[in-house]
């Protein structure tokens, strides 16, 4: 069993080369795919209307007004629509993307804003939400700025009349106090809003959780060039070795093994990449997987480990190069696009969703996405090792078939 | 030594492909195993290497049955199935280091049966570049690697030239010189002449036969 290991880990070495150039290939476009989804998004968001979802001292009459107002008579309604919703609807909705964003207001937020006082909102994206950050910031510091001009103008506006009906000395008194306190809360103003990302899945950002699906295409996709020597329709070896005591699944296990080696190293070189060209390119940086790279580097072997089962069990179901190729090419993107691996989940039927989490590819990428939040993920690795124990007993109930039926 | 095949049965969901089949051999003797396409011969060999399991009957090795002791049956028994047993992408010296330990592999390339079919001069050929020939001699150097007194052989010559059916020949007999037991599931009338029983497999029903020479016969009985 060790000699047939080491042949095929011989075998498998020598096309090594071609899978590490496919690697390569595969890795360079779906990098430009990645990049060019990122600025395809960050265009998108520019163009969209932002959908904002508003939560608490939601039957406050101040509030009230305030957005029937700026529904009806602000600029703000070009870019976006506001929604009263309770805070776990509002939560719901930004996961399923029905919202973009939402603004918590805190109790007794209208009282307070009357007597001058500060008590910030929240405002609670998603991810790839910047320009909205941006409206609102501008928003609040444009309110803001009003309030205070116009108020300052009252405030003048009263002095004048203080002053022209004798009352200086009054006015000179109160005038100076209103004048700290407007400049208490100009200066204070930065304190009127928080904001939290709550990121796209697991906590987090657009790029790294499209990583995180991209990877797991990739990984599924390296093994490709094997189909050459791992589709087989001449199966006199394997009769061979099974007559001389290696049954299919010591061979299954052998072929396994050294499969798993080979792409293991083509998984290192894709990162040794990563690591050289991450100071080059801009859109990498915001990636920030650097920080957890062992982390991430032990979880990405386990992903390996899974689709390197998956690979062969496809390859043994296969019954020409072709084909082989296809159905691999096939399932990757079925499994992948199913699992979100393109594109968030959650913008996926509910259903779909749940399903998405448990197929092979939604475990993988939520195990890698464990990896750069530094995570440990006990379920989803325990779902991966059941799958790639699930495909190696497909994979070995295969060969047996076809070593006792094959005559050839 | 001596082997029997007893009462071999076997069964395909409702077709019985074979029907207690019985043979026996002695040391030094070769069997072969005539039949048209689809008889059962390579369903036989199959069972006999451990690849298929019978439904009944027993395969006997001086008495001891190797159904039940399946690592005394791959230790003595040896086999060559139909098609190329080998790793393509490699060379000749990496399939037999498979089988053999590298003392082994040595000392046979030298003196042994491996030099006997010629292997040495094609050692650092890959298998993709091989002829037919440097194959299934190649092919047979795996399968007797660790010396087996009984060799089954499913259809060895079949699309060879003639030299190499003679390389093939004289290993073979040399084999039985030794006293091993050859087994052949054949179509090939070299072959046939090399063997000391004969057989026909007709309908999963082992038949023996006497062969005269003349392939005429052999057609009007399969």
């Amino acid at each position: 069993m060790k000699k047939y290991f080491f042949i095929q880990l011989k075998r498998t070495i020598k096309m090594f080369p071609y899978v590490l150039a496919i690697t390569l290939i595969l890795f360079g476009g779906l990098a430009v795919i990645f990049l060019g989804f990122l600025q395809y998004q960050s265009g998108r968001e520019e163009n969209t209307k932002f959908k904002v979802g508003i939560v608490g001292e939601a039957d406050d009459r101040y509030m009230d007004f305030g957005l029937d107002a700026l529904k009806t008579f602000d600029e703000t309604r070009f870019s976006m629509e506001l929604e009263k919703l309770e805070e776990d609807e509002a939560q719901k909705a930004l996961k399923q993307g029905k919202i973009t964003a939402y603004l918590v207001f805190p109790e007794g937020f209208s009282e307070a804003a009357l007597r001058g006082e500060v008590k910030s909102i929240r405002l609670i994206t998603g991810v790839g939400a910047s320009n909205l950050i941006m409206i609102f910031k501008e928003e609040i510091a444009r309110a803001v700025t009003k309030i205070v001009s116009e108020a300052q103008k009252g405030v003048y506006g009263v002095q004048a009349a203080l002053d022209s009906n004798g009352y200086e000395e009054l006015s000179n008194q109160y005038l100076n106090k209103m004048n700290v306190e407007y400049i208490d809360f100009v200066m204070n103003r930065s304190e009127l809003y928080e904001i939290k990302e709550l990121g796209i899945s697991d906590g987090l950002t657009l790029p790294q959780y499209l990583f995180c699906g991209f990877s797991v295409f990739l990984l599924l996709l390296m093994g490709l060039p094997y189909a050459i020597i791992l589709v087989r329709s001449d199966w006199s070896l394997n009769r061979m070795l099974a007559s001389a005591g290696i049954s299919a699944e010591k061979q299954v296990l052998c072929e396994y093994g050294a499969y798993t080696v080979v792409m293991m190293a083509a998984a290192a070189g894709i990162m040794a990449v990563l690591a050289l060209t991450k100071g080059k390119i801009e859109q990498l940086s915001q990636l920030d997987i650097f920080g957890s790279i062992s982390s991430l580097a032990g979880h990405l072997a386990v992903v390996v480990v899974l689709a390197a089962a998956f690979n062969l069990m496809l390859f043994e179901l296969s019954g020409n190069i072709i084909g082989g190729i296809l159905l691999q090419f096939f399932c990757a993107v079925f499994l992948c696009y199913g699992s979100g691996c393109f594109y968030p989940a959650y913008t996926f039927p509910e259903k779909i969703q749940q399903v998405s989490g448990y197929l092979p590819t939604g475990l993988a990428r939520s195990y890698l996405a464990a990896g750069i939040m530094g995570q440990s993920s006990l379920p989803a690795l325990l779902g991966i090792l059941a799958f790639t124990a699930g495909f190696l007993l497909i994979t070995a109930g295969a060969r047996r078939y076809k070593i006792k039926v094959r005559t050839v | 030594m001596k082997i029997e095949i007893q009462d071999i049965t076997k069964r395909y969901q409702k077709k019985e492909v074979l029907k207690g089949v019985h043979l026996s051999a002695e040391s030094g003797q070769c069997i072969g195993i005539l039949g048209s396409n689809g008889s059962g011969k390579s369903t036989l060999l199959s069972i006999l290497a451990g690849i298929q399991k019978c439904d009944c009957g027993a395969f006997l090795y001086d008495g001891n049955d190797l159904f039940h002791y399946p690592r005394q049956r791959a230790r003595l028994v040896g086999y060559v199935p139909q098609g190329t047993p080998l790793i393509e992408e490699l060379h000749a010296l990496d399939n037999l280091s498979l089988w053999y330990d590298a003392p082994a592999l040595k000392k046979e390339l030298e003196d042994g049966f491996l030099a006997m079919l010629g292997i040495a001069d094609f050692l650092k050929t890959p298998v993709s570049k091989m002829s037919g020939g440097m194959k299934k001699r190649l092919s047979i150097g795996c399968a007797v690697a660790k010396h087996p007194p009984v060799l089954l052989l499913d259809e060895p010559m079949s699309a060879l030239d003639i030299a190499c059916k003679y390389t093939i020949l004289d290993y073979l007999k040399a084999y039985k010189a030794k006293g091993g037991v050859v087994l052949l599931a054949t179509h090939d009338v070299l072959e046939m002449e090399l063997c000391d029983k004969w057989y026909i497999m007709k309908n999963g029903v082992l038949v023996p036969f006497v062969y005269d020479g003349k392939i005429e016969t052999v057609v009007k009985n399969l």
